[in-house]
């Protein structure tokens, strides 16, 4: 059977199954596209390669009226979230969704679709508690990783689970997928999708932000980039959620001129947990030889902070003064452990 | 972390990747360490007649690349301690050429198994190996790829891959025993 003939019989199914009508299982479920011929799942939300800032608001309150019009972009990370709705008259615990990739001919085979993994390194994304009929957003942001070949296209495969892989665990077969009853099942969806092509080079490396899960750990950090070797590039960094006042964690500039240093100020609450990207965009790779981005996070101490560690003797009491009036202490950690940290003062 | 190099000089007292002369590079009159040779990086297609009959020949010099095609990798390394060595492993990457310096880019390669490594059991004093598992490599375009082998312990210290936020010097990785690396447009060496 040749390729054309499989995507004839495909079309077709999808095409019976649409104007059948639905039964949803007693569970959270994934709707399933609404015109066979786009392939579009409402509830696999691509964001593209910008996080969306509040995406479990954001995602719940246009459950019904919107769908991802947004395509992956090469060579990029890109955001992905899952959304479901429970079906159940009673809450739903302990349901996962997972997320993977198949190049967009081969759906029909499980063991070549790619498992996406969450921005916390998980290839699972949990949901709260679901209540009954209502629409939840798994918690953790899907990145679909920028080293993934350029293909025509890729279809994303939604999938809703429990954690003990008992409700829906992914077929384990060498045969093709029947796929009628594949795209009948409201516990998948799959959307088509292409990969934009990026102009010039794009250089990816990646770090984490991380906060301790003390109460002390609650603070402004300075987040910092110091971008060495890469003139005549545009640097950017972006976190994968934002930071816990709803700022994206993101700043974007064009290196003039060598150690140059970015920067911004963020909220960030105890156990923050983000996964950063850091990008070189260049027309041209000689440019990015010599290339080192170093990212940090100081907590940023008030002034009275400093000076009551200082009196206590938590830290040495031979800081300037100036301390006192811009001080950023390096890596977040409670103040008991002050001794130990560095703390570097004044214009940084 | 520091990124540490072994020297061309020394041939490490462990398992290495021996080198070999470029025509490549004599022809295009290009610097002495551009060797992206790497004779130690046998690839054959999968249903190739030499991977069924086993390896009788280590100098292979008819390697080609074409993308979507399943290759065999495996990979060959020399013991110069005068002690046996385990615990040894050979992992195995790939990377558009342009983008060889940012290890961040760098696609791990899995074995026939799933493994992202590959065992060289127990080796001993100057006996050359194959690790034990083939590692199954099907390149997505038909760019120029680079192929990277790396000899490392199982606990990840003899030879770590190096840090993601800056540009590798190629010069050190590329003279280093312990690295490998094949340009996939011109895999090409010379033999005595």
């Amino acid at each position: 059977m040749s390729l054309l003939e499989l995507k004839e019989i495909i079309a077709a199914q999808q095409r019976r199954l649409s104007e059948q009508p639905k039964s949803l299982p007693d569970d959270l479920y994934l709707r399933r596209w609404v015109d066979p011929g786009i392939n579009t799942a409402p509830d696999i939300w691509i964001a593209g390669n910008c996080p969306l800032p509040d995406y479990i608001h954001k995602l719940n309150e246009n459950y019904d009226t919107s769908s991802s019009d947004t395509y992956l972009q090469s060579r990029q990370d890109n955001y992905i979230y899952v959304r479901a709705k429970n079906n159940a008259s009673e809450p739903r615990r302990r349901r996962v969704a997972q997320l993977y990739a198949a190049e967009l001919d081969l759906i029909m085979w499980p063991s070549t679709w790619k498992e996406i993994y969450t921005d916390t390194g998980s290839n699972v994304s949990p949901f709260a508690a679901v209540a009954p009929h209502a629409v939840s957003v798994a918690s953790e942001t899907f990145v679909f990783p920028y080293v993934m070949p350029t293909t025509s296209g890729y279809s994303l495969i939604a999938q809703i689970n429990d954690l003990n892989n008992q409700l829906n665990p992914k077929p384990q077969q060498s045969t093709p997928l029947d796929m009628a009853a594949f795209n009948a099942n409201p516990l998948w969806a799959s959307t088509n999708t292409c990969l934009v092509p990026v102009q010039g080079y794009v250089v990816k490396m990646d770090s984490r932000l991380t906060t301790e899960s003390t109460p002390q750990a609650s603070g402004t950090y300075l987040i910092t980039l110091d971008v060495k070797g890469c003139v005549g590039t545009e640097v950017e960094l972006k976190g994968s959620t934002a930071d816990s006042a709803g700022k994206p964690i993101q700043f974007h500039s064009r290196v003039d001129s060598d150690g140059r240093l970015f920067g911004s100020s963020y909220c960030l609450e105890p156990a923050f947990d983000a996964y950063i990207s850091l990008y070189i965009y260049t027309d041209d790779m000689k440019k990015v030889t010599q290339a080192e981005l170093t990212f940090t996070s100081s907590y940023q101490a008030r002034s009275n902070d400093i000076q009551k560690a200082v009196e206590m003797g938590l830290i040495s009491g031979d800081i300037s003064l100036d301390a006192f009036n811009s001080g950023y202490i390096e890596k977040a950690a409670p103040f008991m452990q002050l001794r130990s940290l560095k703390l570097c003062v004044g214009g940084r | 972390m520091s990124m540490i190099f072994h020297s061309n000089e020394e041939i490490p007292d462990d398992l290495y990747m021996h080198k070999s002369d470029s025509c490549y590079k004599h022809m295009h009159g290009l610097p002495e360490w551009y060797n992206f040779n790497a004779p130690c990086i046998l690839a054959h297609p999968a249903d190739s007649i030499i991977i069924n009959e086993g390896y009788t020949n280590w100098a292979l010099r008819t390697r080609r690349f074409t993308a979507g095609i399943e290759l065999n990798v495996r990979i060959v390394a020399s013991n110069n301690a005068n002690t046996p060595k385990s615990d040894r492993i050979a992992c195995l990457y790939y990377v558009e050429k342009d983008y060889l310096s940012f290890t961040s880019h760098w696609q791990e390669v899995r074995t026939y198994s799933g493994n992202i490594l590959s065992d060289f059991g127990t080796v001993a004093p100057g006996q050359r190996i194959l690790a034990q598992d083939s590692f199954k490599l099907i390149l997505p375009n038909n760019s120029d790829y680079y192929i990277i082998a790396q000899i490392n312990d199982i606990q990840n210290r003899l030879n770590p891959k190096p840090p993601s936020t800056k540009a590798i010097n190629l010069e050190k990785l590329n003279q280093s025993y312990l690295w490998s690396i094949l340009d996939t447009v011109n895999p090409f060496y010379m033999t005595a």
